[in-house]
């Protein structure tokens, strides 16, 4: 094992590696500093183009993308008050005044630090978790993993969006978009409808963007034109001085406890970035000796706020290289990545990639001091594109959107299938359903499926198996109970 | 400069690049002039990638363009091999094509191509002969042992393939159709995973490759039994292991890698790809991490290699007619 973990760092310590990644990176905080462009629909976009690089350069980009966008957003919360990334919401409670104090220098360094400790926390717990994990799961046989997707459903369903209904509305159509094409176990079509792109199902990158991009430029566009500031963003940071390190010492409890939370979240299935941000600016605010700077400019909730989001990138991958159950929206496009590099998230991915698996966390970790040493020389470049003119850039996306779905399988009615992905996720955001059940849905189907028809085949067709194995039957006592609980606690948060 | 001078050295700077673009087709370029993309209609880690992967990793030295392995897996082949006819035929799109989706798949579902005359045959890189093995720790040893308890408890006994219709698949329907026992059928999505149920328990018996999933060294430590393998003779690996000729099933199944391309790639395209892929398989790298797999390369190209996808061809389809398998 110590010799594949070497060969793994050696893989990475490459020019050519550590340059992807500091381009990812370099690409997902301009990302995330644009309004109204996500980490997920970068990733998104950008999937299709990392198929054409090596597993471990391609990887590694979108990893870096995915991390500098959680940055990133932090940057116009705090010059505009405009979150960059849904995430980075709870970073403008405290940034902007900051901003507005003439701060906005230290803010965002604050911002930084905190998220480049909260994201290097988060991909340790990764790599200690992650083998251990996956040695366990190895075990588990049919009937067992579909006891765990079940419960992965319930869990995903229950606590990403704020109505449970809506959640599991979005996941059970999941499932059904995952039914789309070959029956895994009798060869049979299903869905297909004579339409010969649906032979294959429906295809993981077209519906991805046009889930999570295309659907995003119509938002964009139904949105007034508005001009961000009066004057350009870039002009709070001029004259600006650097934080202190009194200021950050302050905020070592804080970074530390939104860490924990961070990752804690983001090992959740459906969980995401801006569900730990929330409950790490609680907690902050709860703990914190000064609570009634909270929300005036206090750099304690930039840290809470920012520690908390970056600590999901690396949690998120926990489940999904595991279990292959992913953890999250950004996570499930990394699935995609991933399988189509021959690399086949779930139990066995460590025995069978060891060392590329190795590599790949290698530069997860170098990515944490590239993203701090990018944030701290190119804040001005950033800065920079806060209020570039979303006339110019709507369309450029939406082109992207095109060329990927095509180069996926060099096949249109994959394009085609993206647009009508696109439309479907505008309605669908408009009547606030949440988009991550769906996703996570329709990629666990087939497991899912798979496991519960082998599992019915060797039992001789008796239902009663994934009640008499006890682990199949922990699973979905578990998933029973997250589903209780879920419904029975909303109506109180309601009240509340 | 104003904003409409701008756009307009744009345009004629987009025009001119499209132009040359468009001259350098027309001229005859020399192949390949851009990465060679490999399509693989099976999944992620399986053998079938491992192998293409092992090809690519050395490709350039030979071909002068990087090899891109693009995975299509899905509809039993289906995918990819439209992909693959789709595809312009230029030399630049390869697949690296296996039993499944070219000489089983066609007998016995609607593929929507020929799959003799709507491709060409480039060059085959490795076969591995087929067997069947279970854990050694069941209570019976050796086929005849396994097929005698088969048929005691009829349906009782498991078999994982690497899916449905995939070449482990066809094995057990020649294993029953010539035995005569009955044995549950449970398709994996690809060997791997079939191979480890396996090997947690979950199934009794499996398809394997000869060094895959490391079969080599749990069959010597004693983990593994190895009821028969798919060749005429029997194999050097394993010398005590029985072909399936002589457990009395008449079968003969290798897995083989071979490059194929869409239909009319040039002749002097198809001879390139030869000569650089002879070169290629004498390659210590590429050697090396074949045997890794426990295969060795075994080349085949031209009139022989199309020979052998007929034969193939033929034979599986006699196989799947006797046993009353009829296309749907």
């Amino acid at each position: 094992m110590i010799d594949q973990i070497l060969e793994g760092v050696l893989l990475a310590l490459t020019f050519k590696a550590i340059a992807m990644v500091a381009i990812g990176v370099f690409a997902g905080i301009t990302v995330g500093a644009i309004p109204g462009l996500t980490g997920v629909m970068a990733t998104a976009i950008l999937v299709p183009f990392s198929f054409f690089m090596a597993p471990e350069l391609g990887i590694p980009f979108l990893l870096g993308v995915h991390k500098g966008a959680l940055f990133g957003g932090s940057i116009p919360a705090i010059l505009v008050n405009t979150p960059g990334t849904p995430p980075a919401a709870a970073t403008c409670l405290d940034g902007y005044p900051l901003a507005q104090k003439g701060e906005a220098k230290s803010a965002i360094q604050m911002a930084l630090y905190s998220s480049t400790l909260g994201d290097t926390f988060s991909d340790i717990a990764l790599i200690v978790a992650a083998i251990p994990i996956a040695a366990l799961a190895l075990k588990f046989g049919p009937a067992d993993l579909f006891g765990l997707m079940v419960m992965g459903l319930t869990v995903i369903s229950s606590v990403t969006g704020a109505s449970v209904p809506k959640g599991i509305i979005s996941a059970l159509l999941g499932l059904l978009i995952g039914a789309v094409g070959f029956d895994a176990v009798t060869g049979s079509e299903r869905f297909t409808f004579g339409y010969d792109t649906l032979q294959g199902g429906i295809g993981l990158v077209p519906l991805l963007i046009g889930i999570f991009a295309i659907s995003e430029v119509l938002i964009q566009v139904e949105k007034k034109l508005t001009v961000l500031a009066q004057k350009p963003a870039i002009a709070h940071l001029k004259g600006g001085r650097s934080l202190k390190m009194k200021e950050f010492k302050e905020s070592r409890r804080t970074i530390f406890r939104s860490s924990i939370i961070g990752t804690i979240v983001g090992a959740i299935p459906g969980t995401g970035s801006s569900i730990a941000t929330f409950i790490g600016y609680g907690a902050a605010q709860r703990a914190s000796k000064k609570p009634e700077e909270f929300g005036k400019g206090s750099y304690e909730g930039v840290a809470a706020a920012e520690a908390a989001n970056s600590a999901v990138a690396g949690a998120d991958l926990i489940p999904t290289l595991t279990l292959g159950i992913p953890g999250g929206g950004t996570a499930a496009i990394l699935m995609g990545a991933f399988i189509a590099q021959g690399l086949r998230p779930g139990p066995s991915l460590f025995e069978e990639n060891a060392v590329t698996m190795y590599a790949i966390f290698t530069l997860l970790l170098i990515g944490n001091p590239i993203m701090l040493v990018q944030g701290w020389l190119l804040t001005g470049l950033f800065a920079a594109v806060v209020t570039i003119r979303q006339a110019i850039l709507i369309p450029c996306i939406l082109l992207f959107c095109v060329v990927g779905g095509y180069i996926y399988h060099n096949h249109l009615g994959d394009v085609e299938l993206a647009l009508l992905a696109g439309l479907f996720g505008y309605m669908f955001r408009k009547l606030k359903f949440p988009l991550a059940p769906l996703v996570i849905a329709y990629i666990i189907t087939p497991m899912a499926e798979r496991s519960f028809k082998q599992a019915l085949l060797l039992s001789g067709g008796d239902y009663t198996v994934f009640f008499t194995r006890p682990i199949s039957l922990f699973f979905i006592i578990l998933a029973a109970v997250i589903l209780g609980l879920s419904i029975w606690r909303k109506p109180k948060v309601a009240a509340e | 400069m104003g904003k409409f001078k701008f756009l307009l050295v744009v345009v004629l700077a987009l025009s001119l690049t499209t132009l040359f673009m468009g001259l350098g087709d027309s001229h005859a370029r020399k192949f390949p002039w851009k990465p060679i993309k490999v399509i693989v209609p099976l999944g992620a880690g399986g053998s079938h990638d491992l192998n293409t992967r092992a090809v690519a990793s050395v490709a350039y030295d030979y071909l002068g363009q990087p090899m891109i392995v693009q995975l299509m897996p899905g509809g039993g082949g289906k995918i990819a091999m439209h992909a693959l006819k789709r595809a312009k035929n230029d030399g630049h799109t390869l697949l690296m094509s296996s039993a499944s989706h070219l000489t089983i798949g066609p007998h016995v579902r609607k593929m929507g191509y020929d799959p003799l005359n709507d491709f060409e045959f480039v060059f085959m890189f490795t076969k591995a002969d087929y067997m069947m093995a279970a854990m050694a720790s069941q209570p019976w040893k050796g086929f005849k042992q396994f097929i005698a308890a088969a048929k005691k408890n009829p349906g009782k006994i498991s078999y994982g393939s690497s899916g449905i219709y995939g070449t482990g698949h066809l094995m057990l329907l020649k294993i029953m159709a010539d035995t005569g026992a009955k044995i549950k059928h449970i398709p994996f999505k690809g060997g791997g995973p079939a191979y480890r149920a396996g090997l947690g328990g979950h199934i009794d018996t499996f398809g394997a490759l000869p060094a895959t999933g490391g079969t080599l060294g749990r069959y010597r430590r004693g983990q593994v039994q190895i009821l028969g393998v798919c060749s005429k003779k029997r194999i050097k690996m394993f010398p005590k292991v029985p072909t399936m000729i002589e457990n009395g099933v008449d079968f003969v199944l290798a897995s083989k890698r071979s490059i194929i391309a869409p239909k009319g790639t040039p002749k002097e395209t198809i001879d390139f790809l030869v000569s650089a892929f002879k070169k290629l398989v004498k390659n210590k790298t590429y050697i090396k991490l074949l045997k890794k797999m426990g295969e060795k390369p075994s080349p085949l190209w031209g009139p022989a290699l199309k020979q052998d996808f007929a034969d193939e061809h033929a034979a599986f389809g006699k196989i799947l007619a006797s046993i009353g398998v009829k296309k749907k």
